[in-house]
């Protein structure tokens, strides 16, 4: 009776991913098509790290949403959630774009090395791997809130490493707990 | 009468493709692969004339030419690799490291499995060694198919078919070395038959004629792999600044 709870508790969880990842990627395609022009610009590698950060950053966020309008931070939340999937799938189709030159420029070489060319292609899979999650993230959550996450996961480990460093420093003074 | 009109089928396709291996001269071009047909066409017939003796003697007649029919595969996927990757030695020496890995693999499993039971070798059916060979062959061709398409290599219409074939082939004689019962003619037993006529005309349409093998390597002067690399290094790990940019608090 558990396994089959879990198991349709499974399911109905892939089909909720599925349907967001089908939602994105239609969202995305479409946005891609419109775009077309304005990404044939944004080829360069630099360029497009630009706009990460301004994509991600939350400047523009605090200006629209000290406007006041809902409808506006409806709007503003809408559109920067389908750019930055479109950013991330244009930076995905850069990463495939790089293994693609170095493959087709590597195979003619007579001194490929196998362990080199294994530990760039799990470097590949890795931004690819990358990729995918963020785009899984964005889509469930947006932008900003993934930036958010970051920001709180980098306080909550600067908070343990604090922790850490005044426990050693204690143990290092001859403290202990039990006095 | 199902199996017979297969049977006959098999070999007037096998005589054809043979005939047309010779007046194209394909067989120059690829001489392992229209031996492999010869040794089948060969085995075809020996099986035949088996077949109207005792069981026994068909039983001998067709382990003896099934594995040596496994033997021969294993020199065609070697003409494949070495046809398929003349112009881009680079890929030929990742593939070789992959395929010499897969041998050790398969060798280590083979010594692990002696050193459990000793006598496995013995006990084991000959279907059980035809299955074990088989996957080996069958991950040696995914193994090959991956590097291809990982490296873009180009296929001539040629290559194509007698890969796409013997792929195929291989990986039906796999599910139902898996599946099925050994014994019996039902129904799965004549579909496998009858796909063999199949993968026949596949080769037969794919190697009907000539056709050029699109082998443009652009192989640099220079040969400089350090470049290639570190070039390939530095641009993902602008990707990869990127992406933590997306982010990086």
């Amino acid at each position: 009776m558990i396994t089959l709870g879990a198991l349709g508790i499974g399911f109905l969880l892939v089909s909720l991913l599925l349907l967001i990842g089908l939602k994105g990627l239609l969202t995305a395609r479409e946005l891609e098509q419109e775009c077309a022009s304005v990404q044939d610009g944004l080829e360069g590698e630099l360029g497009i790290m630009e706009l990460a950060e301004r994509i991600f950053s939350p400047a523009d966020w605090k200006l629209i949403q000290g406007q006041g309008s809902v409808e506006l931070t409806e709007l503003f939340r809408r559109e920067r959630r389908a750019v930055a999937l479109l950013w991330v799938r244009h930076t995905s189709r850069q990463i495939r774009q790089i293994i693609r030159e170095h493959t087709e420029a590597a195979r003619s070489s007579r001194n490929v090395d196998f362990w080199t060319e294994l530990r760039l292609f799990g470097r590949y899979l890795e931004l690819r791997l990358t990729c995918g999650m963020l785009y899984a993230a964005i889509q469930a959550g947006g932008p900003l809130w993934l930036r958010g996450l970051a920001m709180h996961a980098q306080e909550l480990s600067r908070g343990i490493a604090d922790a850490q460093a005044t426990f050693r420093a204690a143990t290092r003074a001859g403290y202990s707990p039990q006095g | 009468m199902l199996s017979q009109a297969i049977w006959w089928a098999s070999i007037a396709l096998e005589v054809v493709l043979l005939s047309r291996g010779f007046w194209t001269r394909l067989v120059r071009q690829y001489p392992v692969f229209y031996c492999y047909i010869s040794f089948v066409l060969l085995q075809d017939l020996v099986r035949y004339l088996a077949h109207g003796q005792s069981e026994r003697v068909y039983e001998i007649t067709y382990w003896a030419t099934e594995f040596l029919g496994v033997a021969m595969g294993c020199f065609v996927v070697l003409e494949i690799y070495r046809v398929a990757l003349a112009a881009f030695p680079g890929t030929a020496r990742m593939a070789r490291t992959v395929l010499l890995f897969l041998f050790l693999v398969a060798l280590g499993a083979a010594a692990a499995n002696t050193w459990n039971d000793s006598e496995w070798l013995i006990r084991a059916t000959a279907l059980q060694v035809e299955f074990s060979l088989r996957t080996i062959q069958g991950v040696s061709l995914l193994a090959l198919v991956i590097s291809f398409l990982f490296y873009s290599i180009p296929f001539g219409r040629n290559l194509r078919g007698i890969l796409l074939g013997y792929t195929l082939f291989v990986t039906e004689r796999i599910l139902i070395l898996t599946f099925l019962p050994p014994q019996g003619h039902h129904f799965w037993f004549y579909a496998y038959s009858a796909s063999y006529p199949v993968v026949l005309s596949l080769w037969l349409a794919h190697l009907w004629s000539y056709k050029v093998c699109p082998q443009t390597s652009n192989r640099d002067p220079e040969d400089d792999y350090g470049r290639i690399v570190a070039t390939t290094r530095r641009r993902l790990q602008n990707a990869r600044g990127s992406l933590r940019k997306a982010v990086g608090p």
